[in-house]
C-alpha cells in the first residue's frame, strides 16, 4: 500500500511538472504581448505550451495504466 | 552605464528552467542558471548574484544543502527565493533561516515574480568602493587594456554577429562571454557548454537534442543547447577541442541558420549567438589545423583578444582588493593586503592569469593567521606553473620520467576542468584522496596546511 502511495505521488509529480511550465509559458506569452512581440516569437512560445501539454497528457495516461493494473492485482 | 542585475536559478527541470530564465531575464536580469547542485556550487564559487532562484529538490541533493553554504556569510546582500511545489515547507524553512528568504509556490504567476525580483533588490554594488564595481556585472579593471575590451563589448553587444574569444588560460573568458551576453539586452538564457567536455558519441544529441526514442537510451526529448539558448547567447568554450571531424556539423548549422533535433524532422531557427573561445593563438589554430578555416570565419566574424594579466599589470592591484574583500565578506574578516605584499604581487608575471591571482589570494588569505593582514607564501606560483620544460611540454616522448607525464596529464586535466578537483579525478579515475595526494607532492612546502584543510571539505 505505500508502495503504491509513493508511485501514485510520483505520478502526481509527472503531470504537475509540466503543468507549472505550461503556466508559466502563458505567463511569459502575455508579458511579450504587453512587449509588443508577434508572430513567430509568440508562435514559438504557443509551441512550448503544446509540447508540455502533451507531456502532461503522457502522465496522465502513465497514471492511468498505473492505477489499472494496480486495482487488477 | 549598460550594468544589470544578475540572478542565478537552479532547477532540474529544463524546459522550466528555459521559461522562468526568459521572464526573470525579460525582468531586467542577466541570468545564469543551472540544473544540480553540484553545477550552482561551481557557478557561485565563481561569481556572486544579486538574487538566486532555488528549486529545493535537485536530482544530486535538497536545495536546503546550497542553503546552508550560504548562510555563514549572512552579510551577502544575495537575496535567495525558494521555489516550491509545496506551500507548507514554507513555514519550517523560515523557522530555520529566518525571514530573509522569500518563497515562490508553483505554479508561479508572473505578478509574483516581478514582486519578488523588485523586492529587497538591495544593489551588490552600493556599499562597495566605485572603483571595485564590476563592469557589466562581471568584469574588473581599468587599464588600457581592458578599456579596449569593453568598448569591443559595447559595439558587439549590439550587433547580432558570431565573436570568438582568444585568450590565454585563466583569463576570465566565460566572464567576457556573460558581459556580452548582459550588454546584449538578450532575453533569452547564457547558456555555457565546453567543446572538450562533450561525449564524441552524443556530441549531435548535447548541440541539437533530440527526440524521445531516436537512439537506444533516448527516453524523452531533449532539448539541445542551441534550443537552451533561443534568444539568448550560446557560450562554446575551447571550440578548437572539438573533434575535426564532427566540425562539419557545426558549420552546416551555422550556415542554414537552423537544425534538427536527431529523430526529427522539423527544422527550428537557430535564435542565438554563438560566443566560442579557445586558449589557442589564431596562428596555432591555423598552423595546428585545429579548427576548419570555414568555421573559424564564420565562428570568429569578431575575434576579440583577451589580454592576459601580465599585459594588464596595474589591474593587479585592483583585481586583488576585489577577491579579498570577497573573501572577507564570506568569511566576515577584516584582512587588508600590505604595501609589500601588493608590490610582490604585482611584480608577479602570472602565467595562471586572474584565475592563478585568485586562487593565490585565497591560498593566502587561509594561510594568514593573525586576522590583520594578508601573508604571502614564501614563493609565489601555482603548483603547476613551474618554469621546468619537462613540465611545460605537454608532449610525450621518450626521455621523460612516468612522474613527469603524471604530473603533466593532472595539470592539463585540472585545467581541462577549471580546477574542479572532483571532476579531474574522476576523469583521471582516481580517488579523490589520491589527486589531493598527488597534488600535495608537487606543492612547495608553505601550501601543505592549504591542501589540508581543502581535503576535509
Amino acid at each position: 500500500m505505500i508502495e503504491t502511495a509513493t508511485a501514485v505521488e510520483q505520478h502526481l509529480h509527472n503531470i504537475r511538472t509540466p503543468l507549472n511550465t505550461i503556466s508559466l509559458t502563458a505567463e511569459l506569452g502575455k508579458l511579450r504581448i504587453a512587449q509588443g512581440e508577434s508572430g513567430e516569437r509568440l508562435e514559438e512560445i504557443m509551441e512550448r505550451i503544446l509540447t508540455q501539454c502533451a507531456r502532461c497528457a503522457d502522465q496522465i495516461k502513465e497514471l492511468e495504466e498505473f492505477l489499472t493494473i494496480d486495482s487488477n492485482c | 552605464m549598460n550594468k544589470s542585475r544578475t540572478a542565478l536559478i537552479v532547477d532540474d527541470d529544463v524546459e522550466f528552467l528555459a521559461t522562468i530564465a526568459e521572464l526573470v531575464g525579460a525582468l531586467g536580469y542577466a541570468t545564469v542558471t543551472a540544473e544540480t547542485l553540484s553545477a550552482a556550487k561551481r557557478i557561485i564559487d565563481r561569481q556572486n548574484f544579486d538574487h538566486i532562484l532555488l528549486d529545493l529538490m535537485l536530482p544530486d541533493g535538497s536545495g536546503l544543502e546550497f542553503l546552508d553554504e550560504l548562510a555563514p556569510s549572512s552579510s551577502t546582500p544575495t537575496t535567495v527565493t525558494i521555489i516550491t511545489g509545496h506551500p507548507a515547507i514554507r513555514n519550517s524553512i523560515k523557522r530555520i533561516y529566518g525571514p530573509n528568504i522569500n518563497y515562490l509556490v508553483k505554479p508561479i504567476a508572473l505578478g509574483d515574480l516581478k514582486r519578488i525580483l523588485h523586492m529587497g533588490g538591495h544593489d551588490q554594488d552600493e556599499d562597495k568602493p566605485l572603483h571595485l564595481q564590476q563592469h557589466y556585472g562581471s568584469l574588473i579593471g581599468v587599464s588600457a587594456a581592458m578599456q579596449s575590451v569593453y568598448e569591443a563589448i559595447e559595439k558587439v553587444a549590439k550587433v547580432s554577429v558570431n565573436v570568438m574569444l582568444i585568450g590565454e588560460s585563466g583569463v576570465g573568458k566565460e566572464l567576457v562571454a556573460q558581459a556580452i551576453h548582459a550588454a546584449s539586452g538578450r532575453s533569452g538564457r547564457f547558456v555555457p557548454s565546453n567543446c572538450g567536455a562533450f561525449n564524441r558519441e552524443l556530441i549531435g544529441s548535447e548541440l541539437f537534442g533530440h527526440e524521445k526514442g531516436a537512439f537506444t537510451g533516448a527516453s524523452a526529448r531533449k532539448m539541445g543547447v542551441f534550443e537552451q539558448a533561443a534568444g539568448g547567447t550560446l557560450f562554446l568554450d575551447e571550440i578548437t577541442e572539438m573533434p575535426l571531424e564532427l566540425q562539419p556539423n557545426l558549420l552546416r548549422v551555422i550556415e542554414a541558420k537552423n537544425f534538427v533535433r536527431l529523430g526529427g524532422a522539423a527544422p527550428i531557427d537557430v535564435g542565438c549567438r554563438i560566443v566560442s573561445a579557445t586558449n589557442r593563438s589564431e596562428q596555432e589554430m591555423a598552423e595546428e589545423n585545429l579548427l576548419r578555416e570555414d568555421l573559424l570565419y564564420r565562428l570568429a566574424a569578431f575575434p576579440l583578444v583577451i589580454p592576459p594579466l601580465r599585459e594588464r599589470h596595474e589591474d593587479v592591484g585592483l583585481l586583488t582588493e576585489f577577491f579579498l574583500a570577497e573573501f572577507n565578506e564570506e568569511y566576515g574578516t577584516e584582512l587588508q593586503c600590505g604595501k609589500s605584499t601588493m608590490e610582490r604581487l604585482q611584480e608577479y608575471d602570472w602565467p595562471g592569469n586572474v584565475r592563478e591571482l585568485r586562487h593565490t589570494i585565497h591560498r593566502a588569505y587561509i594561510m594568514s593567521t593573525d586576522g590583520k593582514e594578508l601573508a604571502l607564501p614564501a614563493k609565489l606560483g601555482a603548483p603547476f606553473t613551474s618554469d621546468d620544460p619537462a613540465i611545460i611540454d605537454r608532449t610525450l616522448h621518450a626521455g621523460q620520467t612516468i612522474e613527469e607525464v603524471e604530473r603533466n596529464l593532472i595539470r592539463i586535466t585540472l585545467d581541462r576542468h577549471g580546477g574542479n578537483k572532483k571532476q579531474a579525478a574522476t576523469v583521471l579515475g582516481i580517488s579523490l584522496k589520491t589527486l589531493y595526494n598527488r597534488l600535495k607532492s608537487y606543492e612547495p612546502e608553505s601550501y601543505h596546511l592549504e591542501s589540508e584543510t581543502e581535503s576535509t571539505q
